[in-house]
């Protein structure tokens, strides 16, 4: 049988292990770990709020906006966000607000005074689903495969060296089936995401951009949305006015929707 | 009639468009984003809040395609509305609400004002989790779309309007006078609301003003505890007594099946007086209603409906056909009388039907057309109500509504028997 000295295979089990942190700098998280790393970037680790701009564009024209206002809180049992929101624009829609406790959604229109339970992916605000301006810890409801290196063009144009990440719904009420995340290599830093239907059929792309600081972190405070049937269909959502706060536990109750009162 | 041969196109394009828009959400086409995301770029801090009076104005049409002739009654209408909603928090934990309606109707001939004072309230918060409601409060229950088995309070609180939209009904109705108490804690929530005897219901008691009598003719208890379960699952179990009737019995339920698909269930027990088939007694039994069905929404933003209702109080197949088959007058004017309550009080008139529903929001280039349709079908008889909405929101503040709808059936059936063919409504409306 062919054996190496002692002295040989102390050498070699180096270089191999010196090769694989080369060559595989990221292999020493989980994927798992990573997205929750990623999580961690674009999400402050507290309650906090924050005020949303989402503008439409068809066929390169600015057809639509609207603003809302969304309080976060973190769930000590899931560990995942309670949502919030609050629409402030159009007029004809203030009022109106989502509750999100997991899959757990409600819509309240103060006009008929009813609390209604909606599906993730219903769409009450043009191409964004409710999913999509709810913070969520991707970490928490989805499984991660790393899929290895790639070059992407970020959300600015700019040339960008990634991780691919394939995730995986770990429950059926989850917004997305599978999604392709890529995060900046070594920052985990979110770049670009694809969403997808149980089908496999692309429901939608987008870009995280415009990493400004914001409690404690630089995080995106853009995110480009294009559709996956119509790619003339994009949506920017913009983020602004973090504010750390404390969400008090009634506000995340769909009985107390009735009476929630904006500050 | 001559108006038949107007809207007969007017149907038979609406619904071409219809399918159309409905067909096109179902068309797939896996087109990878090709664009650059770099060339959208959005100033910051743009599009400040806008203030909200809670005041629509609108204005708008009416016309009627009838069967037959209604005597007096126009085929066409003007319909101006006036419509004011409003909360003020006035510290301390004190808040007040009013919603009212003013309503001005006119055909060339008769002009009619109706006014509603659909809710006025004071809350005050008690401590952290106790909210004490006094005044006239729209209390709404149930999960199901096309039929709320336990909406107790929502008999003969239904406000003229040409719409069937059960979700329009639902808006638009005068709430009871009541004292609500409600605690709502980190376990769930539980209400209890007591309705004072204000006034004595009289037949065809109009709805104009306080109408007291139609919403507070009796005294009355209602209850709701909810509490909170898990993610995927809601219950809220419901209790109403009220003087001269037998106490009810409700539950809600709804559960996420999926992250696109809830389903929902609605059902409601208790004594009460069924409906028999001509000259025989109504005798009173346990009965139940249920309306159970399901929302999905598909990849392409679409959200469709199915539910199914039943109510063993109302008519079974077989006294439902002894009705229709009965040819004497006294039976056939015992018809009439009874549709029109029934419908009237938006209580079923036969034990089963289907309900179906479609929507779909920021249609078009602009994103700002929203579209509906909804069809409530007898299981018997195979009459249906349907109804198609279309909102074309012109500015922020701005809205063009339009519907068209109609009763189809044989002339011995549920809705075939209505003297209104068809209907259609457009208005337009701006929001202060």
């Amino acid at each position: 049988m062919f054996k190496l000295p002692q002295r040989r295979r102390v050498v070699a089990w180096m270089g191999a292990a010196c090769w694989a942190m080369v060559a595989c700098p990221a292999s020493a998280a989980s994927p798992q770990d990573m997205l929750a790393a990623s999580d961690d970037i674009r999400n402050p680790p507290n309650s906090f709020s924050l005020r949303l701009a989402i503008t439409e564009y068809r066929q390169g024209r600015r057809t639509n906006h609207s603003t809302l206002s969304v309080y976060s809180s973190p769930s000590e049992s899931s560990g995942d966000f309670r949502n919030l929101v609050r629409m402030v624009t159009p007029v004809r829609d203030a009022g109106k607000l989502l509750l999100r406790n997991g899959g757990d959604l409600w819509f309240y229109d103060p006009s008929s005074r009813a609390s209604v339970r909606i599906s993730p992916q219903q769409r009450l605000l043009g191409q964004a689903s409710n999913g999509d301006v709810m913070t969520t810890r991707l970490a928490r409801n989805y499984t991660a495969e790393l899929k290895g290196p790639e070059e992407v063009k970020d959300g600015d144009g700019v040339v960008r060296k990634t991780q691919r990440l394939l995730l995986v719904a770990q429950r059926p009420d989850v917004t997305y089936a599978q999604i392709e995340y890529w995060m900046e290599d070594g920052t985990h830093r979110p770049v670009m995401a694809k969403y997808y239907t149980a089908e496999n059929r692309l429901l939608k792309s987008a870009w995280f951009r415009r990493f400004k600081p914001a409690l404690g972190a630089e995080r995106p405070t853009e995110t480009v949305i294009v559709d996956g049937l119509d790619p003339q269909w994009v949506t920017v959502m913009q983020l602004s006015e973090y504010t750390p706060r404390k969400i008090p536990e009634q506000w995340l109750q769909r009985d107390y929707l009735p009476r929630f009162a904006a500050d | 009639m001559a108006t038949t041969r107007l809207f007969a196109p007017i149907r038979r394009r609406l619904s071409a468009c219809v399918l159309a828009v409905f067909a096109s959400q179902g068309a797939l086409a896996q087109a990878p984003p090709d664009l650059d995301p770099a060339q959208f770029q959005v100033a910051e801090q743009e599009g400040a809040a806008a203030t909200a009076l809670g005041i629509k104005a609108s204005i708008g049409l009416d016309a009627w395609d009838r069967r037959r002739a209604v005597d007096g009654v126009a085929d066409a209408g003007l319909r101006s509305v006036l419509d004011l909603r409003r909360e003020w928090h006035l510290g301390s934990g004190w808040s007040a609400t009013f919603s009212g309606r003013l309503e001005g109707t006119g055909d060339g001939h008769t002009s009619t004002v109706h006014k509603a004072l659909r809710e006025a309230y004071v809350a005050k918060r008690m401590g952290d989790s106790l909210f004490v409601d006094v005044g006239r409060i729209n209390l709404r229950s149930g999960v199901a779309s096309g039929f709320n088995p336990t909406d107790w309070l929502r008999e003969a609180a239904a406000l003229p309007q040409t719409t069937q939209n059960p979700v329009s009904l639902r808006e638009n109705r005068l709430g009871t006078v009541m004292l609500r108490l409600q605690a709502i804690e980190n376990w769930g929530a539980v209400q209890l609301a007591v309705v004072p005897h204000l006034a004595h219901q009289e037949d065809g008691a109009s709805p104009d003003g306080l109408a007291w009598e139609r919403t507070n003719d009796d005294k009355a208890l209602h209850v709701r505890v909810a509490p909170q379960l898990n993610d995927a699952l809601s219950l809220d179990l419901l209790a109403y007594a009220r003087e001269n009737r037998h106490p009810q019995w409700g539950l809600n339920l709804t559960s996420v099946l999926h992250s696109a698909l809830i389903a929902h269930a609605e059902l409601a027990t208790g004594l009460r007086e069924g409906l028999a088939a001509p000259g025989v007694v109504p005798s009173t039994h346990m009965h139940q209603r249920v309306a159970a069905g399901f929302n999905w929404t598909t990849p392409q933003g679409a959200v469709l409906t199915v539910e199914r209702h039943s109510a063993t109080d109302a008519l079974n197949p077989q006294d439902w056909e002894a009705w229709r088959l009965a040819t004497d007058r006294p039976t056939l004017r015992g018809l009439a009388q009874l549709r029109t309550q029934r419908s009237d009080l938006q209580e079923p008139l036969v034990r089963d039907a289907w309900f179906f529903r479609a929507a779909v929001t920021g249609l078009s280039e602009r994103a700002n057309v929203d579209l509906g349709a909804f069809v409530r079908l007898n299981a018997h008889d195979h009459s249906a109500l349907w109804q198609v909405d279309g909102a074309w929101h012109v500015r922020p503040r701005v809205s063009v509504y339009a519907s068209l709808g109609g009763f189809a059936g044989t002339s011995l059936s549920e809705f075939g028997a209505n003297p209104t063919r068809t209907l259609m409504s457009v208005r337009l409306e701006t929001v202060f």
